[in-house]
């Protein structure tokens, strides 16, 4: 019986529609179950799924693919007319084959064949910033088949097989691969088809669910009642001491000598560190040494607005994901700080101890090979550090980076000196036990992206390249965006003015290094009065 | 002396994107470039940038071989547009083919924030005032008065468009940048027009989206493409299995009907 028929109304025609475009354990079901509870916002579900239409068209009766989408538009569609649907890159190119009617769909013709179905599709693009907690939990629901953990199963399920947990490490290796995958198929569509999608995190969503809602909401150009409470969500966290185990253990068997790393260090990789010995370039002796961990060897040296060096696709893949997630890592753990005056920024020093991920900035193989390029007497003190800009962090002014740097003077030894505020303060030389110390100036700066939003090179947070000191921060002469494993750097001289450029849509994620030399070479070439002082 | 007696001299601007790189990079053997830029910097050779193998820093690179000449200038400056002709003028001694292909581009929508309108100035101009700026420059101070020289050396523009100037992608937020290259297109019709006189032959492109559509290649290849062929007013555009060419020139008015307009 029709509901026509039944005396109840017709079922709404979809006047809008929008895509939650994820891959598999980004807190999808959480925000479904958000957007369904406002009653205005659709119905999303799995709608796309070669399991889901599996599994209804025998129950509906529904005959090919056209009769499966009109059942789909009534169910996932609120009497406002708005439609909702959650979907995997897979599941995408299985619908448009299914509408298009042929095995394989050009990229071209994908967004109108979903229009053809779903007027003014808007996008949410849901991912995880933490991909081996995503990895983790990926093959451990490959593995069990347990995909969620409610009360009332949000789809169709196959049955639970708890008995298969196992850590395994390929698994989750492929499984971390997988997702990028998926996620840059979303890219591709994106960019071909110029849709600049609301970005969400599974990070956000969990720690702020009506936060994330009222995004959406946004978005969709919808009003949520001003008495609008978001009930707790019925899905309950699958994350737990497993997890943490399965993540220890992959730490503990990615860092050098299959030990976790050091103390700050909780060096996640992403997708494994380098297979190669030396494995995280730690014990690069020499620049020669680094060859197995360089990814692209064009580097540009340019010398407008002052001399700079400029390199893309620096370190394999590998080094450069495990780097990443290494960064989101102690993000997430809170470990940086606002400790900068006059840089809107938090940062995180990196040491020998915990060093992690990043260990290949404080080698000598590392500082010989920036050293021979921009400042051949450099000394053997470096100072690494990790730098935030949250999204609309302020431009700086532009600066030299002329400064000083205080060291423990270990005349006897030959190794790299990592800066280590516990040991010795940067900027005022005191240290906690009186020992010698020695006074440097920055000689090289190097700065790396690292863990930054993918596919939006141009919308800010660029480095900043002047002629002089007194130009204006949004008019520089050349500027750097923060391409994910590119890097530049510079000597610091009294003419390398640069600053951060504001960053209004996406947050900057970088590491930034110094080299130094010796206080009396600076104040040969240039006086004393050139050095910059805190 | 025949065109075929030296290199072309190609002006080009916005060459720290993804086609302008992609031109230096390749056809910089052919032509002698000078590449605009306003703050990327494309990662080629030129007579303040080179390359090196970081473990390798004083081996010689084959990269190095065509440095094209870098010029860091901000369009939107009349006196800026002045620089960048007298600058080539003075390296190159001439300008054979002038490629308008800097672009600024803002996808928001109308409603809901102020993005769009804060940028709207910015696309307009760099989009439309700044290749007619060059362009009235370039002839200005070179192509003014050499008519057979110009002919004979084949001299022409490229205004490089988009297809979203002549379509209209629904919610990409596209509305000013899609304005901005409808009116570069027009813009390229009348210039045809105006520039016939002194002998200098005005085309445009129009690709889609490049590399994820068609591939940066083929949407450099139509410039050069026009540049060694004999259309004039006319835009090609790259999208689908082949080239399209529109011609703008049929939309000027007749003649009878200018007194009207």
């Amino acid at each position: 019986m029709t509901a026509e028929a039944a005396g109840r109304p017709a079922p709404p025609v979809p006047a809008s529609s929008y895509l939650i475009c994820t891959t598999p354990r980004t807190g999808s079901y959480v925000l479904c179950e958000a957007l369904r509870r406002t009653g205005i916002a659709g119905n999303p579900n799995e709608y796309f799924s070669g399991g889901y239409q599996q599994y209804w068209t025998p129950r509906w009766g529904t005959r090919g693919y056209p009769a499966f989408l009109k059942r789909v538009t009534r169910i996932g569609t609120t009497p406002n007319g708005v439609f909702g649907v959650k979907v995997h890159a897979m599941q995408f190119e299985h619908f448009v084959r299914q509408v298009a009617g042929k095995p394989t769909v050009p990229m071209a013709e994908r967004r109108a064949l979903l229009e053809r179905w779903f007027p003014e599709p808007r996008y949410i693009w849901l991912r995880r910033e933490n991909r081996l907690r995503q990895g983790i939990s990926y093959a451990r629901a490959v593995q069990t088949k347990i995909w969620w953990d409610a009360d009332e199963a949000p789809g169709p399920y196959d049955t639970p097989r708890p008995e298969a947990l196992a850590f395994n490490r390929d698994l989750i290796e492929r499984s971390i691969a997988q997702m990028r995958q998926w996620d840059a198929k979303w890219g591709r569509y994106f960019e071909a088809h110029r849709v600049d999608p609301l970005v969400l995190s599974y990070e956000e969503l969990v720690s702020d669910t009506e936060g994330a809602l009222r995004r959406v909401i946004a978005l969709l150009g919808l009003e949520l009642p001003s008495d609008f409470q978001l009930p707790p969500s019925q899905f309950r966290r699958q994350s737990d001491a497993i997890t943490e185990k399965w993540l220890a253990r992959y730490e503990a068997e990615s860092s050098p000598n299959g030990s976790a790393a050091g103390a700050g260090g909780s060096a996640a990789g992403a997708g494994g560190r380098p297979a190669r010995s030396p494995r995280t370039g730690s014990e690069a002796r020499s620049a020669a040494d680094l060859g197995a961990f360089l990814a692209s060897r064009r580097w540009w040296v340019c010398t407008t607005p002052f001399r700079h060096l400029r390199a893309d696709r620096v370190f394999g893949p590998e080094l450069y994901e495990w780097m990443a997630a290494d960064f989101r890592d102690r993000l997430g753990q809170g470990l940086f700080a606002r400790d900068l005056p006059g840089y809107d920024a938090a940062a995180l020093t990196v040491t020998a101890a915990n060093a992690g991920a990043f260990s290949i900035f404080a080698s000598p193989g590392w500082r010989d090979l920036i050293a021979a390029i921009l400042a051949p007497d450099s000394t053997r003190e470096v100072n690494v550090s990790l730098h935030h800009h949250a999204v609309g962090s302020l431009s700086g002014a532009p600066h030299n980076d002329l400064n000083p740097g205080y060291f423990i003077d270990d005349d006897g030894s030959e190794d790299i000196i990592v800066a280590d505020q516990a040991v010795c303060s940067y900027r005022s030389g005191t240290t906690p036990e009186q020992r010698p110390v020695v006074e440097r100036v920055r000689s090289v700066a190097v700065i790396y992206y690292v863990a930054n939003p993918d596919g939006y090179p141009g919308w800010g947070g660029a480095t900043g390249l002047y002629a002089r000191v007194s130009d204006p921060v949004d008019r520089p002469m050349a500027a750097v965006p923060p391409i994910n494993n590119s890097l530049v750097a510079f000597e610091c001289t009294p003419f390398s003015f640069h600053s951060f450029m504001t960053n209004p849509r996406f947050e900057r994620n970088c590491m930034v290094m110094w080299l130094h030399r010796s206080k009396e070479e600076v104040v040969r070439r240039w006086g004393g009065h050139s050095i910059v002082g805190w | 002396m025949s065109a075929g007696d030296h290199r072309r001299v190609c002006l080009l601007t916005g060459a720290g994107g993804k086609l302008g790189t992609y031109f230096c990079r390749h056809f910089a053997d052919r032509y002698d470039v000078a590449a605009v830029y306003r703050y990327n910097r494309p990662a080629v050779a030129a007579q303040d940038q080179y390359a090196l193998d970081p473990l390798r820093a004083s081996e010689p690179l084959p990269d190095n071989g065509h440095p094209v000449f870098a010029i860091q200038a901000d369009l939107n400056y009349e006196s800026e547009c002045e620089r960048i002709v007298d600058a080539t003028l003075s390296r190159f001694d001439r300008i054979d083919l002038l490629v308008n292909a800097a672009a600024a581009s803002t996808w928001a929508p109308m409603l809901g924030n102020n993005r769009l309108l804060a940028s709207a100035s910015t696309q307009l101009e760099t989009n439309v005032i700044a290749p007619l700026r060059l362009s009235a420059i370039a002839a200005r101070r070179f192509w003014q008065g050499r008519d057979e020289e110009n002919r004979l050396h084949n001299r022409n523009v490229v205004n490089v468009s988009s297809v979203a100037g002549l379509r209209l992608y629904p919610r990409a937020g596209q509305s000013v940048y899609a304005a901005s290259k409808a009116a570069l297109n027009h813009l390229t019709g009348h210039m045809a027009e105006e520039f016939a006189a002194v002998g200098v032959r005005v085309n445009g492109t129009a690709a889609n989206s490049f590399p994820a559509l068609v591939s940066v290649e083929r949407a450099a290849r139509a410039i050069t493409d026009l540049d060694e062929g004999s259309l004039n007013g006319s835009l090609v555009v790259v999208d689908g299995d082949q080239d399209e060419v529109i011609e703008l020139r049929p939309f000027v008015a007749p003649a009878r009907d200018r007194t009207h307009a």
